[in-house]
């Protein structure tokens, strides 16, 4: 029963991680119709550039928090400045985009197992060490993770209504045609969108190379999980897109219980299909999709 | 107020109106009448900006617009209510009524709490429901945060596009009759399509007759309404 309830706090600390990448990537699609597929790239990238400022080149672990930020936020704005936009202006396919988008995410890993290799890296930290709560271990990665989801969530929601800029995405998110009509939603509030989706990932960049280590896999493997954790949610609503990410986290670490953790994958995919074949519209998605 | 001349719109590949004539005097309620796909709502866009490739001539307040983009119409003064009613569901009544504040360039918060008394004002309702998600609005309520959303743009010359459909016959009565008053008051200008011929004629000063993408007469209502032959040009 106590390894049970350790598994839950596990699952708890992924879900918030993947929690974060899920409203990233559901607050981009929502509001651009990008299917980012290198939703994924974009925190494998941060993660790798976290690794090499805090164990190659021994910055201050502020500066390389500030450093995979920036990254993250580079790529994800570069990619729709320059790949997503020109795209959009010929008109392009909701395929091809996600065509195009599937093709970065491949090129970014194969750039990465280029410069850093093949092989697993890690992190050395106090944090990813811990303390007993009673019969439970709680690490610092794990307690920070869910931290940093809540007030990042909790700023996002702020931001989300209380803006100007937030307002206007959350129309885009409604009707980005409309939003035309009223000559205000222009190509900066993509860029914006991909700035704060891609920002959203780097939590999870820092912290899971903290916690489980660098492979270059790692950003494919948070690109299923940011979709399926949308989907689950309920797909163009952010709140859902948070659930639906903490839920998957919660029952990926719960179902490996008498299971091997190679299982994890399985069980994401367990959950999504689930959602597909009963709830399609996922958690939150019917209550607040009309018309 | 707004002239056009020899204007063309329509989609990519796809033209709609051909050599549109028509203007708008200050003051002036103008309908514009035709049948479905006439191309009424095209004419409407491509003026607004709205669609990509048209030409022509378009003037706006003595200055020469064509091809100006729909932010820059907005700043100037011309609004457009689209036929599609199109408020955004998800966002409250406020948000939806801020959105046209923002559309107009404008900042002053004092500006804002000027032009929201006043839409209130003339929509009540709006105010009782300023909180909830438009979505949950009936139709007929969603269509005054639409037009109130355009008013919170300090519009000079409102283009309505069928601002009565779908609705029941007294709410036609009060969207004219707010046309109205809005053109008493606030000194609005309007180019207005409705389908309601009747009741816009009521309201309108001149009236243009659009098929197949051309505008092929001008008249007044009471021409309209007297002569059966100009009926018999649609
Ligand atoms: N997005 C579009 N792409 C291509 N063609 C379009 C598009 N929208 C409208 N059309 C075509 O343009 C023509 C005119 O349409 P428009 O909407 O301007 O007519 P309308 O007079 O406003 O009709 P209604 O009374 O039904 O609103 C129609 O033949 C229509 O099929
Ligand atoms: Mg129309």
């Amino acid at each position: 029963m106590i390894v049970l309830f350790q598994m839950f706090v596990e699952g708890v600390a992924a879900g918030s991680l993947y929690a974060l990448a899920a409203v990233g990537f559901a607050l981009i699609y929502a509001t651009t119709r990008t299917f980012h597929f290198a939703h994924g790239a974009t925190m494998m990238l941060a993660a790798y550039a976290f690794y090499q400022a805090v164990t190659v080149w021994q910055w201050p672990a502020v500066f390389a928090v500030a450093l995979a930020v920036a990254v993250a936020v580079a790529f994800g704005v570069g990619v729709e400045r320059l790949v997503y936009q020109p795209m959009r202006r010929t008109d392009a396919s909701f395929l091809t985009i996600f065509a195009a988008s599937f093709g970065l995410l491949i090129v970014a890993t194969n750039v990465v197992v280029l410069l850093f290799g093949n092989s697993f890296y890690s992190v050395d930290s106090t944090l990813s060490r811990g303390f007993l709560v009673g019969p439970l271990y709680l690490s610092w990665v794990n307690l920070l993770s869910v931290a940093v989801a809540l007030v990042s969530i909790t700023a996002l929601q702020w931001f989300m209504r209380r803006t100007r800029t937030g307002v206007i995405l959350r129309a885009m998110m409604d009707d980005a045609a409309l939003v035309g009509v009223f000559g205000l939603g222009d190509r900066r509030y993509g860029m914006i969108a991909f700035a704060i989706g891609s920002a959203l990932v780097a939590p999870a960049a820092i912290l899971t190379s903290l916690n489980a280590g660098l492979q270059p896999s790692m950003g494919a493997l948070l690109t299923l999980l940011a979709i399926a954790g949308a989907i689950v949610g309920g797909i163009g609503n952010l709140w859902g897109a948070a659930l639906g990410g903490l839920l998957l986290g919660i029952a990926e670490n719960v179902g490996v219980w008498q299971l091997s953790s190679t299982w994890k994958p399985a069980i994401t995919f367990g959950v999504l299909l689930i959602f597909l074949m009963f709830k399609p519209d996922g958690l939150l998605g019917a209550a607040t999709r009309r018309s | 107020m707004l002239s056009v001349h020899d204007f063309h719109a329509g989609y990519p590949s796809v033209p709609v109106v051909s050599g549109a004539e028509l203007r708008v005097e200050r003051g002036e309620i103008v309908s514009l009448f035709g049948h479905n796909g006439a191309g009424k709502s095209t004419l409407m866009k491509g003026v607004f900006g709205v669609l990509g490739d048209c030409r022509g001539e378009v003037r706006f307040n003595d200055a020469a617009v064509a091809g100006a983009s729909t932010r820059s119409l907005m700043r100037r003064g011309m609004v457009l209510v689209p036929q599609e009613r199109g408020v955004f569901p998800s966002l409250t009544v406020a948000e939806n009524l801020r959105m046209g504040f923002w559309a107009s360039g404008e900042s002053a918060r004092a500006e804002y709490d000027r032009r929201l008394a006043r839409t209130l004002g003339y929509l009540p309702i709006l105010d009782e429901r300023k909180d909830d998600r438009a979505g949950e609005l009936s139709g007929g309520q969603q269509q005054m945060v639409s037009i109130g959303r355009a008013l919170l743009a300090g519009p000079k010359l409102l283009l309505l596009d069928e601002p009565s459909t779908g609705l029941a016959p007294n709410l036609v009565d009060d969207i004219m009759a707010l046309v109205t008053r809005l053109r008493e008051e606030e000194g609005l200008s309007v180019l207005l399509v409705e389908q309601n011929v009747g009741q816009a004629l009521a309201v309108s000063d001149r009236v243009y007759l659009m098929k197949g993408g051309r505008i092929i007469h001008e008249a007044t209502p009471d021409q309209l309404t007297w002569s059966r032959s100009l009926w018999d040009l649609f």
